[in-house]
C-alpha cells in the first residue's frame, strides 16, 4: 500500500501537479507577502532544476546561471519595450538566446578545456553581467522599466511561475528515468567508460548545459514581466552563488529537493537581509556572500551529493544495510587500473 | 581492395615522456580469430589497449580497422565504428541497475537528444522502446538474466565483470578486447567468460585477450602475441609461442616452475 502510494508520488505527472498545486492552494489562503515570496521562490526553483540536473549529472559547477536568467529577463524587457513586442515573445526568444549561448559555451569549454568550465561559465556570467550594464539595449545601469507583465494579477503570476516549474520537473523526471537518464549517469560515473561504448560524454553534457540554460532564461523572462523592472545589479555572480547553494543545499538530482533548497535559501536570505540590515548596514551583501561561501564549502565536503539527497541516501543505505562499500570502491579512482586510463585522459 | 584482416595494428608506438610504453609494435587479426595479448607486468599491454580506443595518443603508427584508419579517432567514434573494450578494473555503473546499465550501453551507440526525451518526441520514445527490448533481449541470454534490477554496484565482482562484458557487447562490436577478464573470478565464473569468447568469435567477430592466466589463453586462443617492455618479442600459435626462446627467455622461463607448482592460477601475480 505504501509502495504503492510511494510509487505514485514517483510519477513525473503527478510529481508535476503537486509542484503546481502545493504552493498554489497556499498562495490563496497567504497574504501578497508570502504570495510574492513564493513566486520568487518559484523562479530559484525553475533555475535550480536546471542546474541540478547539470550539476548532478554532468558533475559540472556553473557559476554563471545569473547570466542566463539575466539573457531571459532582458529578453523579455527589450522585446517589450524597445520592440512593442508581447513578453510571451520575448520570454520564447531569451530562451533560444540562452540555448545558443550555451552551446557556444559548451562547445568552447567542453570540449577544449574541460576542466575549466566552471571558470569558463564565471567568466561568462561576468561577461554578460557587464554586457547587461553597458548595451545601449539594455538601458545600461538604470536598466529597464515599464516591461509589461502577461496580463496577470499576483496569483496569476503564482500560478505561471509555479506552472513553468511544474513543466520543468516533469521533463527533468522523465529524462533521468528514461534509457536516456541512464546514460547521464554513466556520464557522471565513468566518461572513460562511457566513451568506450559510443557516447561522446561532452555532447551529453552540452545538451545539460544547454537544458539548464533554458530553464534558467525562462525563470529570468518570468521575472522580469513579474517585476516590470530590471537592472544589472540582479543578475549578478552573487545570484549565481546563490542559486549553487540552493541546488546544493536541496540535493543534487533531487526535484523536491530543488524546491527545498530554493526556498530554504531564499528563507536565509531574507533573515541576512534582515539581520544584515539592522546590524551592519554597509556590509550586508558581503556578509551574505560570507556565510554563503562557507556553507558552500561545508556542505560541499560534507555532502557532496547535498543536503536531502545526501541525507536521504544515508538514510536508504542504514535500511538496505550494507552494499554501499563495494559501491564506493568501484566509483572511485584509487584503485590501479584507473589510474592508467586517468593519467591518459590528462595528457 | 577488400582486407582478408579486421583489425591491423602497424607501427604503433606510446610514449610517456621519456618512457616508450609501446615501442614500434605491429600485428594483425582475421574475423572470427581470438589473439591472446601476454606478457610480464608492465609490458604495455592495458596501454596497446588504450592505444587503439584512443585513450591515450599515438607517437607513431597506425590502427585499420577492416582497412580503413581509425587512429587520430576520438574514443567514442572508434566504439562506433565497432572496437569494443573492458577495463583492467571494471567501471560498471554502479548506482543504477544491471538493466539500466545495458540501456546505457545501447543507447550510447545512438543517443537521442535529451530534450527530446523529456518531451516524450515520438522518435525518442521509438529509441528509448527499441534500447529496451535490446536490453531485455541481452539480458535473457546473459548469466545475468535474474539480477536485471539490481543495483549494478550490489552485484559481486565477478558479476561486475560479466557486465562490463555484456555491456561492451551491447556495441555489436567487430573487435572486443579484453583486459584481464579472468582477473578475481571464481573458476565457474572464469569458465562462463571463456565460453563467452569463443561464442564471439564463432560470431565472426575478432577478440583481443589480455590475461595473465596462461593456460586460459592458451587453451582458446588461435595466436598469440607477447610484449616485454613494449616490444612485441614473439608471434604465433600457442605451440610456437610456448617453444619461442626469447618467450622462454623473458617469460615463460622465469615463471615456469611457479607456474607447474600452483596450476591453473600460477601466472597471474
Ligand atoms: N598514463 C601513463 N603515464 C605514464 N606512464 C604510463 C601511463 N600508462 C602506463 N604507463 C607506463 O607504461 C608501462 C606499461 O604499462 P601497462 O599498464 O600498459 O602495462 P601492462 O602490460 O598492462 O601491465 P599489467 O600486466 O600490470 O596490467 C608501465 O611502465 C607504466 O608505468
Ligand atoms: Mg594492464
Amino acid at each position: 500500500m505504501s509502495r504503492q502510494l510511494l510509487g505514485t508520488a514517483r510519477n513525473p505527472a503527478v510529481q508535476a501537479l503537486l509542484v503546481l498545486a502545493i504552493p498554489l492552494a497556499l498562495g490563496l489562503v497567504v497574504g501578497p507577502y508570502w504570495v510574492s515570496e513564493l513566486t520568487l521562490v518559484g523562479m530559484y526553483t525553475l533555475v535550480v532544476i536546471g542546474l541540478n540536473l547539470f550539476m548532478g549529472y554532468a558533475g559540472q559547477v556553473s557559476l554563471g546561471q545569473a547570466g542566463f536568467f539575466g539573457i531571459g529577463a532582458y529578453a523579455v524587457g527589450i522585446a517589450s519595450t524597445h520592440f512593442g513586442l508581447a513578453p510571451w515573445i520575448g520570454l520564447v526568444l531569451g530562451m533560444v538566446l540562452a540555448a545558443a549561448a550555451a552551446w557556444l559555451l559548451g562547445v568552447l569549454a567542453l570540449h577544449l578545456m574541460q576542466h575549466y568550465l566552471a571558470l569558463a561559465t564565471l567568466a561568462f556570467g561576468i561577461i554578460a553581467d557587464v554586457a547587461f550594464q553597458q548595451l545601449p539595449l539594455t538601458g545600461g545601469n538604470s536598466g529597464l522599466y515599464g516591461i509589461p507583465a502577461f496580463t496577470l494579477n499576483a496569483i496569476g503570476f503564482l500560478a505561471l511561475t509555479w506552472g513553468a516549474v511544474a513543466l520543468g520537473s516533469w521533463f527533468t523526471n522523465r529524462l533521468v528515468r528514461s534509457g536516456t537518464g541512464s546514460l547521464l549517469e554513466a556520464v557522471r560515473s565513468s566518461e572513460v567508460a562511457t566513451a568506450l561504448m559510443g557516447a561522446d560524454p561532452a555532447t551529453v553534457k552540452r545538451q545539460a548545459f544547454i537544458v539548464s540554460a533554458v530553464l534558467a532564461a525562462a525563470a529570468g523572462g518570468i521575472y522580469a514581466s513579474w517585476e516590470g523592472y530590471i537592472d544589472p545589479t540582479v543578475f549578478t555572480f552573487a545570484l549565481s552563488i546563490n542559486l549553487v547553494l540552493m541546488a546544493v543545499v536541496g540535493g543534487l538530482r533531487s526535484v523536491v529537493g530543488a524546491v527545498l533548497g530554493a526556498a530554504g535559501v531564499e528563507a536565509i536570505n531574507q533573515i541576512l537581509k534582515f539581520a544584515g540590515a539592522s546590524l551592519a548596514p554597509a556590509t550586508s551583501g558581503a556578509l551574505q556572500l560570507t556565510i554563503y561561501g562557507l556553507a558552500l564549502v561545508v556542505i560541499m565536503i560534507y555532502w557532496p551529493e547535498g543536503l536531502v539527497t545526501g541525507l536521504g541516501a544515508r538514510s536508504r543505505a542504514r535500511r538496505t544495510a550494507g552494499p554501499q562499500l563495494p559501491l564506493q570502491s568501484v566509483d572511485g579512482h584509487e584503485r590501479d587500473g584507473g589510474q592508467v586510463v586517468d593519467g591518459a585522459q590528462r595528457s | 581492395m577488400q582486407t582478408e584482416w579486421l583489425l591491423e595494428v602497424e607501427g604503433v608506438t606510446v610514449a610517456f615522456g621519456g618512457i616508450v610504453a609501446v615501442d614500434d609494435v605491429s600485428f594483425r587479426v582475421r574475423a572470427g580469430e581470438v589473439l591472446g595479448v601476454i606478457g610480464p607486468n608492465g609490458a604495455g599491454k592495458t596501454t596497446l589497449f588504450n592505444a587503439l580506443t584512443a585513450l591515450v595518443p599515438l607517437s607513431h603508427g597506425d590502427v585499420k580497422l577492416s582497412g580503413a584508419s581509425v587512429s587520430g579517432w576520438t574514443t567514442h567514434r572508434i566504439a562506433r565504428a565497432g572496437i569494443a573494450r573492458t577495463l583492467q578494473t571494471p567501471e560498471i555503473f554502479p548506482q543504477i541497475t544491471v538493466r539500466e546499465n545495458m540501456l546505457a550501453a545501447i543507447l550510447s551507440r545512438q543517443t537521442p537528444w535529451l530534450i527530446a526525451v523529456g518531451l516524450g518526441l515520438p522518435s525518442a520514445r521509438r529509441c528509448e522502446a527499441r534500447a529496451g527490448e535490446e536490453a531485455d533481449r541481452l539480458l535473457r541470454d546473459s548469466l545475468l538474466r535474474d539480477e536485471g534490477g539490481r543495483l549494478a554496484g550490489d552485484l559481486p565482482f565477478g558479476h561486475q565483470r560479466l557486465l562490463e562484458i555484456y555491456r561492451a557487447l551491447a556495441l555489436d562490436p567487430r573487435v572486443l578486447l579484453l583486459d584481464e577478464p579472468l582477473s578475481g573470478l571464481t573458476r565457474e565464473e572464469a569458465g562462463v567468460v571463456l565460453g563467452l569468447i569463443r561464442q564471439i568469435r564463432g560470431a565472426g567477430r575478432a577478440v583481443l585477450l589480455v590475461e595473465h592466466d596462461l593456460p586460459s589463453v592458451l587453451a582458446v586462443a588461435d595466436r598469440i602475441v607477447v610484449l616485454a617492455e613494449g616490444r612485441l618479442i614473439a608471434e604465433g600459435t600457442p605451440a610456437e609461442v610456448q617453444r619461442d626462446e626469447n618467450v622462454r627467455r623473458v617469460y615463460l622461463g622465469r615463471e615456469a616452475g611457479q607456474e607447474r607448482a600452483a596450476g591453473q592460477g600460477g601466472m597471474a601475480q
